[in-house]
């Protein structure tokens, strides 16, 4: 009764502590010790261009180049007004520099046939300037029709371009006429129709969860924007945002998974112990275990990472399985002994032996990661292996007293599973005995094959594999890396001067999987003298009014329709005169959406009539403005320097300190891994201190697998040292170890087979199912020999039933995990779930097999004597 | 009543001088000036002038006020490029010819018209904008800006803008793609028959 009450104050006050402090840490590039070589390319790189860390980035996609301009510019004006959790936006495009100056940035041929195609549209723009309307448009280009008698000028792509426009709108389409592309007689890329900002999360400490804020805030300016009725979606990815959804997910993922787990493992228990007392008191336990090992964890640690937040299915798994051995011992004593209590006693004294040893194990399993290099694996070692002890003086202290509270379980019979047993049940059960050699050796053979499946095993270090795939920002981001010139994951080196940069470049620039590769100097356009000669000449052929004419008054509605009517009737006559014109085909296609639309609009009533003309307008001209003012800032360019770069912009090119950036855009994809290794090791051949994501997983990968060779050779030597010293017989040492590491290996190539490969989070399953295994293991040895089972048959006990149970709720438990949308997650879950398949294989049958050698050889031994 | 008769001579002379005082400033003027005075001229004179004797009467203004070498050029874009020295010549000197041309052709009639000057306004490359607006008693008012350019001392115009549309627009629009589908002798004799037809007309 005290134990009880002293263990709910605590853990109601250790609740109430978790809650308030516990935070959760995304922040994963922080997880590698910092004396490392690359890591110390990356702290000097992140230090002299701190903008590079973390930011969101919004990716704006439009159905024309035009409208995604447009969201982008707009959504732009509202961030950089009235938000509070934003360090800055950045967004060039929008800068008077490059509004200004960006024809200088064309190469001179690109420039030559703007010129020319800009010529061709001047009297259009000219015109439509004045009288932004559908009157000012079709008026205008009938009168182009007429003054072109001869047939000379070609409207075949405005006709096609306005053709295709008005269909749109026919049917539903939120795509405007792109005037982009009009100016500019170019069909437009995906490229063109994506327009990147990136924006910096102000640091906000005394948040949980940085970065929810902002996003929320940028939501809401998205939000505003109705970007979905132009046809405009918005995307978050980035770092910054990543790293949000990936919080997300596996926060979801683990509190999913916590739940699963505990209904999984209360039915494995319901079905092995059969009893709804027994469940409902290791419920209440594990709970109270499982809070104070939060508590730990946040006393300790202040924070979990994305992978420690799996401790509590870890917690559940295992915790369950030290209930269960109590209980099942409980039960099988309590049908022999006369008072219950002294069952309770007996068995808790009895099982505390095996679960002391077990614990002790199953903690190192977790510990052996603390001093490797991977703290984020560290972290969730040392909540865990806690988590164990916790566990051990619930299952023996707390649960013992709420199992007294009440008379157990009324006495019904032996457990249903250890009843004696048909026949052939019997002798399937024998067979690892019976047949020990034939066993044995297979299973060798088996080992051996797995040793060769092992060799192909690999380490996937992309991280975004790690993620909800379907997660928005995990997408937006693919898409991203997909087109290299945009691929947010590019390498950096740092110069000390100008020189160095260019020259670096220059090197760097020959090899075959870069891209491209960029300096401060590449933003001064070259020729320019030459380049502001043409666009003297541009400015000279497009005159002086093209953006600032004074406007006509706006038409009427009947005005609007009487110009389309007219512009129809123009046309007819110009289809009929010259039929052979090289633009009649679209100048038909004109003319058949034309007199859909007119009819459409003649069947409306008189206000949908005004609403549809409007909304026509919109989709002819909703571009025009914004295009036309563009046009005019970008004839106010000049003779331009370094010093003229805004200063953001220049900022993230040459650091405060003088540091010159070099960046370095991947060729290919670098989604995939091979490619993403194929393009580092080149660009480090010549430039080795490289830097940037690619290279930081690359090398984490490398560090990890590193730390898990190294936890997994401590955990072996750690508890062979533990099972020398506890073990009374060191053959037993041999018994418990030789299963465990055929289990190892025939879960490394079963991972291997079934192509799920190591990652960043899976990683740490093996050692773990190590630690794990060698429970059962233990307990399998302990009751042979000191309790050896009636007929012999070690897998006829309560003890092989025992492992049998725990490794299910195990199963329950980490599969549960399997299911996390969140693929790190899973795939732990996955793997973990295989793991102790093969464990429990090994301890069910080749352990047994083993046993039954060791047992002939003593016999044998004893009849020499 | 003498007073304010005086006192609307001293406003007048007072406009007059300013009038003559910014015609000295405005250097920029001059060309559109003569030019606009000109077609003023002609046009009054149209009847007993007929076509050649405004050609004649329009050719030496028309070759002083305007940049030939300039707006062809301009008008070629990249194309001035592949042109030999003796190519140029002959596009430069069709250019004139067709500007005379038009002027002669269009400018056939006197119906009260007259220019008012707008203003001037600075422009990219230090070039001038000289805006004028043609007022036709019996029709639409046509804008009509001048850019000039300095070329020595003097200004000289590179493009006139009627109404919106620009003149160096609607030709390069027009002869590129002649230079590109046909090539620049197609280009001459075209130009060649267009001052043809102005002629006969």
């Amino acid at each position: 009764m005290l134990v009880i009450g002293v263990a709910a104050l605590t853990a109601a006050g250790a609740l109430y502590y978790t809650v308030h402090n516990l935070r959760i840490n995304t922040y994963p590039g922080d997880v590698l010790s910092d004396k490392l070589p690359w890591r110390q390319d990356l702290l000097a790189y992140e230090k002299a261009f701190p903008q590079s860390r973390d930011s969101i980035i919004i990716v704006v996609d439009g159905v024309t180049p035009d409208q995604a301009r447009d969201a982008a510019a707009r959504l732009y004006q509202k961030l950089t007004t009235g938000t509070r959790h934003l360090e800055w936006v950045f967004f060039p495009q929008e800068s008077r520099f490059f509004r200004e100056n960006g024809l200088l940035f064309e190469d001179r041929e690109r420039l030559d046939s703007l010129s020319e195609r800009l010529a061709q549209v001047q009297p259009f723009l000219s015109e439509v300037s004045t009288d932004r309307s559908l009157r000012g448009l079709f008026a205008l280009l009938g009168r182009a029709i007429e003054e072109d008698r001869t047939g000379e000028v070609d409207l075949g792509n405005v006709f096609a371009s306005i053709a295709a426009a008005i269909r749109g709108y026919l049917q539903g389409s939120p795509a405007h006429l792109s005037w982009i592309e009009l100016m500019s007689g170019k069909s437009p890329t995906p490229q063109d129709r994506r327009v990147l900002l990136e924006v910096m999360p102000r640091i906000e400490f005394d948040s949980l969860a940085p970065g929810t804020a902002l996003t929320e805030e940028i939501r809401h300016a998205i939000a505003a924007l109705d970007p979905a009725a132009s046809g405009v979606t918005i995307r978050l990815t980035g770092e910054g945002a990543l790293s949000l959804d990936e919080l997300r997910s596996a926060s979801l993922g683990a509190q999913m998974a916590s739940i699963g787990s505990f209904l999984g493992v209360s039915l494995v228990m319901l079905i092995g112990l059969r009893s709804l007392w027994l469940v409902l008191a290791t419920q209440i336990a594990l709970v109270l275990g499982l809070i104070f090992t939060a508590a730990f964890a946040a006393f300790a640690l202040g924070s979990l990472n994305l992978i420690s937040v799996a401790f509590s299915v870890m917690y559940i798994g295992i915790g369950a399985d030290y209930a269960i051995y109590l209980c099942l011992r409980y039960r099988e004593l309590a049908r022999t002994l006369p008072s219950h209590r002294a069952a309770l006693e007996k068995a808790t004294r009895h099982v505390a032996g095996s679960l002391e040893i077990g614990t002790l194990t199953t903690a190192i399993g977790f510990f052996c990661f603390v001093p490797t290099s991977y703290a984020g694996v560290a972290e969730l070692g040392i909540i865990s292996g806690v988590g164990m002890f916790v566990s051990l003086v619930v299952t023996l202290a707390i649960l013992p007293a709420l199992l007294s509270l009440r008379r157990p379980v009324r006495y019904r019979g032996r457990h249903p599973l250890l009843r004696p047993l048909p026949r052939f049940a019997l002798a399937a059960m024998a067979i690892p005995m019976r047949h020990s050699a034939a066993v044995l050796v297979s299973f060798l053979a088996l080992g051996v094959l797995a040793l060769f499946a092992l060799r192909g095993a690999q380490f996937d270090y992309n991280p975004l594999d790690l993620q909800d795939p379907q997660a928005e920002s995990v997408r937006a981001f693919r898409e991203l890396l997909h087109d290299g010139s945009s691929s947010p994951w590019s390498l950096a080196v740092l110069a000390p001067n100008a020189e160095e940069a260019t020259s670096i470049a220059a090197r760097l620039e020959k090899l075959p999987l870069v891209a491209g590769v960029r300096t401060l100097a590449d933003f001064v356009p070259t020729h320019q003298d030459e380049k502001l000669a043409l666009i003297d000449e541009l400015a000279l052929t497009l005159g002086p009014d093209l953006n600032n004419a004074k406007r006509k008054p706006e038409p009427s509605a009947d005005e609007q329709q009487n110009a389309l009517r007219a512009f129809l009737a123009t046309l007819s006559a110009y289809l009929a005169a010259h039929q052979q014109a090289p633009d009649a085909a679209p100048a038909l296609e004109l003319q058949h959406e034309l007199e859909r639309l007119l009819a459409h609009i003649d069947a409306l009533p008189p206000d949908a009539r005004d609403q549809a003309l409007q909304a026509a307008t919109t989709t002819l001209l909703g571009s025009l403005d914004r295009q036309l003012s563009q046009l005019s800032d970008a004839l106010r360019a000049r003779r331009v320097d370094v010093a003229d770069l805004p200063a953001d912009f220049r900022q993230r090119w040459v650091s405060d300190s003088g540091l010159y950036r070099v960046e370095i855009k991947p060729r290919e994809d670098l989604h995939d891994r091979a490619a993403m290794q194929r393009f580092v090791t080149e660009v480090r051949a010549v430039a080795p201190h490289a830097t940037g994501l690619p290279v930081v997983y690359l090398e984490s990968g490398a560090a990890v697998v590193r730390a898990f060779l190294e936890a997994f050779a401590y955990a072996l030597v750690a508890i062979t040292v533990v099972l020398l010293l506890t073990l009374e017989r060191k053959i037993d040492v041999v018994l418990v170890l030789v299963p465990l590491i055929l289990a190892s290996l025939l879960t490394g190539a079963a991972i291997t087979v079934l192509d799920i490969h190591f990652n960043f989070a899976n990683i740490i399953a093996l050692p773990l199912v190590f630690g794990m295994g060698v429970d059962n293991c233990i307990h399998m040895v302990h009751r042979f020999r000191t309790a050896p089972p009636a007929d012999g048959i070690v897998l006829h006990s309560s003890t092989a039933l025992a492992v049998l149970l725990s490794a299910f709720t195990n199963v329950s438990a980490f599969g549960s995990l399997a299911l996390s949308v969140h693929r790190g997650m899973a795939s732990m879950g996955m793997v973990l779930a295989i793991g102790i398949l093969t464990t429990l294989l090994c301890s069910l049958v080749v352990l047994p097999a083993l046993l039954s050698r060791v047992q002939r050889f003593d016999s044998q031994r004893a009849a020499r004597i | 009543m003498m007073r304010l008769l005086n006192a609307v001579l001293v406003l007048l002379l007072v406009a007059m001088g300013q009038g003559a005082i910014a015609q000295q400033i405005d250097p920029q003027r001059q060309p559109a000036d003569k030019l606009n005075a000109t077609l003023i001229d002609v046009m009054k004179d149209a009847g007993r002038l007929g076509y050649e004797g405004r050609y004649k009467k329009l050719a030496p203004v028309v070759k002083e006020v305007f940049q030939f070498d300039a707006i062809a050029k301009s008008v070629l874009g990249k194309h001035w490029e592949t042109l030999t020295p003796s190519q140029r010549g002959a596009l430069v000197a069709k250019l004139t010819d067709l500007s005379i041309a038009t002027y002669a052709s269009q400018f056939n009639a006197y119906d009260g018209q007259s220019f008012r000057y707008e203003g001037t306004e600075s422009a990219r490359a230090g070039r001038s904008i000289v805006r004028y607006t043609l007022l036709v008693p019996k029709g639409e008012p046509v804008k009509f800006d001048y850019i000039v350019s300095p070329d020595g001392a003097k200004w000289r115009i590179v493009n006139i803008v009627a109404d919106g549309i620009s003149d160096l627009a609607l030709k390069r629009a027009q002869y590129t793609s002649i230079m590109e589908r046909e090539g620049f002798d197609s280009l001459l004799a075209k130009l060649s028959q267009k001052i043809a037809d102005y002629a006969k007309k």
